[in-house]
């Protein structure tokens, strides 16, 4: 039914070393796309290039912890983990390998006011998958938008 | 300040001319023509390419100067006066002066830019510009660039 | 936080047309106009030397201030002047027309006659008997203000006097009188008001609404900036029923960090006899670049507050008040923190007993390395001194040393996992179980297997090149049986049960439990991804855990996980146009055949910012709800809104809401019918909430617009993406939009 095996991660044509950027320099969502773009084959800049090398950067992260469920007496009961990042992709000549955009995930998780014991550390364990899910779903966005098809549409 | 009051002792200072080529007629009433002049009289100095000097039983009633004229003096405060025009007409019975030709008077106190540029010595009046003849700028520096840029000018 | 008003509506031009001589100076970019000089241009010049006078289409210009006149007269000496006729005057930020004007340039000040005005910088607008400006000052005299456009002015502000400092973006009325419409409607002896939006607008607009609980509820921002690097916001309120309150925000910004200092103190309360208070700190401050400490710190007088000081239902969603201050450190491959954290009950039908215990204080690091070649290792540790109002706590220290052999192709991913969990405590006398000792301690090995595959596929849907892909992924998990009855719950609750469950090591968050487990997760994940630019059109997942041994590890009063499958966990996620996206999630338990959990959410954006939201969740015996919302734009000016939040679970409608919103270039009216839960007892109540917003310069009524950003998600469409959309793709953020207001 045409399913084949994923060949490799597409990366940009002669995209040549890239280096990540983040707004804040060891944020751990910068570290994991760095892992991904390397196991993609991607070459790392080295660490102090900062003219003519292909960025991936990390414009924006930001998190909101909304209730979206309430109790009769309007406690909140269920709560949605927000996560959003803006990113974008230029090559070393500055031109963009991958258009600037917003990649949005959410986790739900149950918080019910009379025992939110445990709650705070759920929440710091939907924060670390948040992120490793979101480096994935960049590269994703990545690897689609540097499709050969893509390029030829 | 301004022209008005120039320092008055100049007036009374002899004036000597130096000319490349004089012409002159004998007659008390006759006028001479120089070119290529210098004119000094006490602080009063003047360039011009060519002047003529109407007397008036032997004393200067007018001195017409074309061709592009620069003229410096200082003024009673201790500033200077600073003009470039092409053509200074100087009445000396009526005390007028008037400058044409894309004039510019620098003093310390700023510039004034225009086509005709008229001063009463006198009665100190000044008029510029009107019926036609081209817009009139001035420029007043801030008092903190007042002192260092009075000779820089227009 | 507020956003700027809307002007989408007003009429292009400026009320004071633009001068064509007069270019205004970029934004942000401030000339010291004292060290400028001024250039004076004529038709003629007559007079005298010392005192010229310029005739016919005069312009005067200095640094950025720009005179036009028929006629300026100087005096050189006094370095003054007069200019008569069709005045243009544009500097201190403002525009306007006149007859009559004099200034002194060595005091850069200039006075100037029956003018009309306009603010370079926003829509405000009027006219004044007299104007005196000097730099960025500048004072109205007998002055009108509005952002209305002259020929509908639906409020306009009347004032003995204004002064306005466009360099700050702030103004201060006196003897102001606001009339909306012909209708003179209020008094103000003194009342301060933004001139632009750099401000915290939303902030520092006054407002004046009324309620059955507060009575008439008058609040005057008061916007002090005391330096560049901080600033000082009063918030003097009056609530004819309850009382007065005064709150102050202090701002500040150093070097490497930044803060904000807020706190409300109300003497004698009359709603509960008693006086309230409430004090927030919320901090950063980088100390290396490795080394961060951050304070985020809520304190409040008692258990209420929250509730009695919001006018909506988020204002009972927060039960317990949290505060945390701490230094966290990250670097390459490693993260760390000492912190202290602490709850404060925030609802008085609970008890301290529901509250989680403090952390004070708790260190905890994690570091990974890659060891030789492709292995990988790491530790994760953790040391907590728990205490708590009601019980009796302890410390306990928690260390889970880890090895890893992530092998991974283009296709498929291998990632075998070894770890040793010790955790150990040290307790007080009541936290110790019957019998038990003062220190019981446990330890045992978690292996796991994590494994994956990759098919892909392009395909093409209507004309468009898609790439879709199957991801079927198994997690294998053995941890051996260690009795931990005798251990007590500090942190630890049974983590949501959810696709992100079947892949986890642990059933529980917190390290008061380590499950046994001997299972395997099977599991499929398949989406589309369009190829233009890498948006997901369609994700779906599906899994499923199959428990080879029962796990005998529980929490008290949990059932045993018995020997068998978990339930179905299901997933999706479509969005067929980028206007529509639906999401839904369903969990299925084989052994009782029952739903676990089932919701479905969809959003549809409607065109001009219009929007609409259904959702029902169902969660077993614990909650289903419906939820609609909607904002529906009738016209430019007409919107309707609308929200019915009902728990089919307690058969009782939790909120509904019915308002219709009039919009026009400088004034909003809003009229917003509510019925909700509006105390801890779970009472409904009803409130009619009217609001006209003045655009520009303040509301008058209960501010709707918070209580309708909350019940409508997406009723300001930048909610719905978190990031607003023109941040996205390149525009320049929006203007600092604070914190959002205190409750």
């Amino acid at each position: 039914c045409g399913f084949h095996l994923r060949n490799a991660l597409n990366l940009p044509e002669d995209l040549g070393p890239v280096r990540v950027l983040a707004s804040d320099p060891y944020s751990p969502l910068g570290e994991l796309l760095a892992d991904g773009l390397k196991r993609a084959g991607a070459e790392a800049a080295a660490a102090d290039a900062t003219a003519d090398v292909a960025t991936l950067q990390v414009i924006s992260e930001q998190w909101a912890d909304t209730p979206i469920s309430h109790d009769q007496f309007g406690r909140a009961q269920e709560f949605s983990l927000r996560y959003a990042v803006i990113f974008s992709m230029r090559r070393a000549d500055g031109s963009a390998a991958v258009p600037q955009q917003a990649v949005e995930l959410a986790r739900d998780y149950l918080a019910p006011a009379v025992d939110s014991i445990g709650k705070a550390s759920e929440r710091e364990l939907l924060v670390r998958e948040l992120r490793r899910d979101m480096a994935a779903a960049i590269l994703r966005r990545v690897d689609a938008a540097s499709k050969p098809a893509a390029a030829a549409q | 300040a301004g022209m008005a009051d120039a320092r008055t002792s100049d007036r009374n200072q002899p004036m000597d001319i130096e000319a490349a080529h004089q012409v002159c007629g004998l007659g008390a009433n006759d006028s001479c023509t120089y070119t290529d002049v210098t004119m000094t009289q006490g602080t009063l100095r003047i360039k011009a390419a060519k002047a003529v000097i109407q007397q008036v039983n032997g004393d200067m009633s007018r001195v017409q100067m074309t061709g592009g004229v620069t003229l410096r003096q200082q003024l009673d405060d201790g500033t200077d006066f600073d003009s470039k025009s092409s053509a200074v007409d100087y009445d000396l019975r009526s005390e007028v002066v008037v400058f044409t030709g894309n004039v510019a008077i620098t003093q310390q106190r700023g510039t004034l830019n225009g086509e005709r540029v008229v001063y009463n010595m006198k009665s100190g009046q000044v008029e510029s510009g009107g019926n036609g003849n081209g817009r009139v700028k001035m420029r007043i520096l801030p008092k903190s660039a007042q002192g260092a840029s009075a000779q820089a000018g227009g | 936080a507020d956003d700027p008003p809307n002007w989408g509506l007003c009429p292009v031009q400026d009320v004071v047309k633009p001068f064509v001589e007069a270019q205004a100076t970029p934004e942000g970019i401030h000339i010291d106009n004292t060290d400028q000089s001024t250039d004076i241009e004529g038709d003629a010049l007559s007079g005298t030397e010392a005192n010229p006078v310029f005739q016919g289409n005069v312009t005067m210009r200095r640094g950025d201030q720009f005179m036009g006149a028929d006629q300026i007269t100087f005096d050189k000496e006094a370095d003054r002047y007069t200019a008569e006729g069709s005045i243009r005057y544009q500097g201190s930020g403002l525009r306007m027309v006149a007859d009559r004007a004099e200034g002194n340039q060595g005091s850069e000040t200039h006075v100037i006659h029956d003018l009309d005005y306009q603010l370079l910088s926003r829509r405000g607008n009027g006219g004044a008997d007299s104007v005196t400006l000097a730099g960025e000052l500048g004072t109205l005299r007998g002055a009108t203000y509005s952002t209305c456009p002259p020929d509908a002015r639906q409020w306009e502000l009347r004032a003995r006097q204004i002064d306005i400092d466009t360099e700050e973006g702030m103004a201060v009325a006196r003897g102001a009188t606001l009339r909306v419409g012909k209708v003179p409607v209020l008094y103000m002896p003194w009342f301060m008001f933004p001139t632009d939006e750099r401000r915290r607008t939303g902030l520092l607009f006054p407002s004046i609404s009324n309620s059955s609980r507060n009575g008439f509820d008058y609040r005057q921002p008061i916007y002090l900036n005391l330096a560049p690097n901080y600033d000082v916001t009063l918030n003097p309120r009056l609530m004819t029923s309850r009382g007065v309150q005064m709150g102050a925000q202090f701002r500040y910004l150093v070097e490497g960090g930044q803060g904000v200092l807020e706190g409300t103190y109300m003497p004698d309360d009359d709603l509960r006899d008693r006086d309230r208070s409430l004090i927030r700190y919320q901090a950063y401050q980088n100390l290396t670049p490795h080394w961060q400490a951050r304070a985020n710190l809520n304190w409040i007088s008692d258990s209420r507050y929250y509730e009695d000081f919001s006018n909506s239902l988020d204002g009972l969603s927060q039960t317990s008040a949290y505060s945390a201050i701490g230094v966290y450190g990250r670097g390459q491959g490693w993260n760390a923190g000492v912190t202290a954290d602490h709850w404060q009950l925030a609802d008085f039908t609970l008890t301290e007993a529901a509250l989680p215990f403090s952390r004070l204080p708790r260190a905890y690091v994690n570091w990974e390395q890659r060891l030789a070649g492709v292995l990988v290792g790491g530790i994760g540790a953790e040391a907590v001194r728990f205490q708590h109002e009601s019980f009796d706590a302890g410390s306990r220290i928690d260390l889970k040393p880890w090895i890893s052999l992530p092998l991974e192709g283009n296709s498929w991913f291998l990632r075998p996992t070894a770890a040793y969990r010790y955790t150990g405590y040290s307790l007080d006398e009541g936290a110790r179980a019957p019998g038990g000792s003062s220190s019981p301690s446990r330890g045992q090995s978690i292996l796991s297997l994590d494994a994956g595959l990759f098919f892909d596929r392009d395909t093409t849907v209507k004309g468009k090149h898609y790439l879709q892909t199957i991801e079927p992924r198994l997690f294998y998990l053995n941890v051996p049986y260690a009795d931990q009855s005798d251990m007590p719950q500090f942190d630890t609750q049974p983590l949501t049960f959810s696709w992100g469950q079947l892949f986890r090591d642990n059933r529980y968050s917190g390290a008061d439990r380590q499950a046994d487990a001997h299972q395997l997760t099977l599991a499929v994940s398949t989406r589309m991804i369009r190829q233009s630019d890498g948006r997901e059109r369609f994700s779906a997942s599906l899994g499923q855990i199959r428990y080879f041994d029962e796990s005998r590890v529980r929490l008290p009063g949990e059932p045993i996980t018995e020997k068998g499958r978990s339930a179905w966990v299901a997933d999706a996620n479509y969005a067929p146009t980028d206007r529509w996206t639906i999401g839904a999630s369903y969990q299925w338990d084989p052994k009782f055949s029952r739903t676990d959990l089932a919701s479905v959410r969809a959003r549809y954006l409607l065109p001009d910012d219009g929007v609409f939201n259904v959702g029902y969740r169902y969660r077993r015996s614990l909650l289903e709800q419906v939820d609609v919302a909607f904002l529906y734009p009738i016209s430019a000016s007409w919107s309707v809104v609308g929200r019915y939040y009902h728990s089919l679970y307690d058969d009782k409608a939790m909120e509904t809401m019915a308002g219709v919103q009039w919009d026009s270039c400088c004034v909003a009216v809003r009229l917003v019918g509510r019925r909700y839960v509006h105390n801890r007892a779970g009472d409904l109540s009803n409130a009619l909430m009217f609001e006209i917003e003045l655009k520009g310069l303040g509301s008058a009524g209960q501010d709707t617009r918070r209580a309708l950003r909350r019940s409508i998600l997406g009723y300001n469409r930048d909610d719905l993406y978190l990031v607003p959309p023109q941040t996205a793709t390149g525009q320049p953020t929006p203007p600092d939009s604070a914190a959002d207001t205190l409750p």
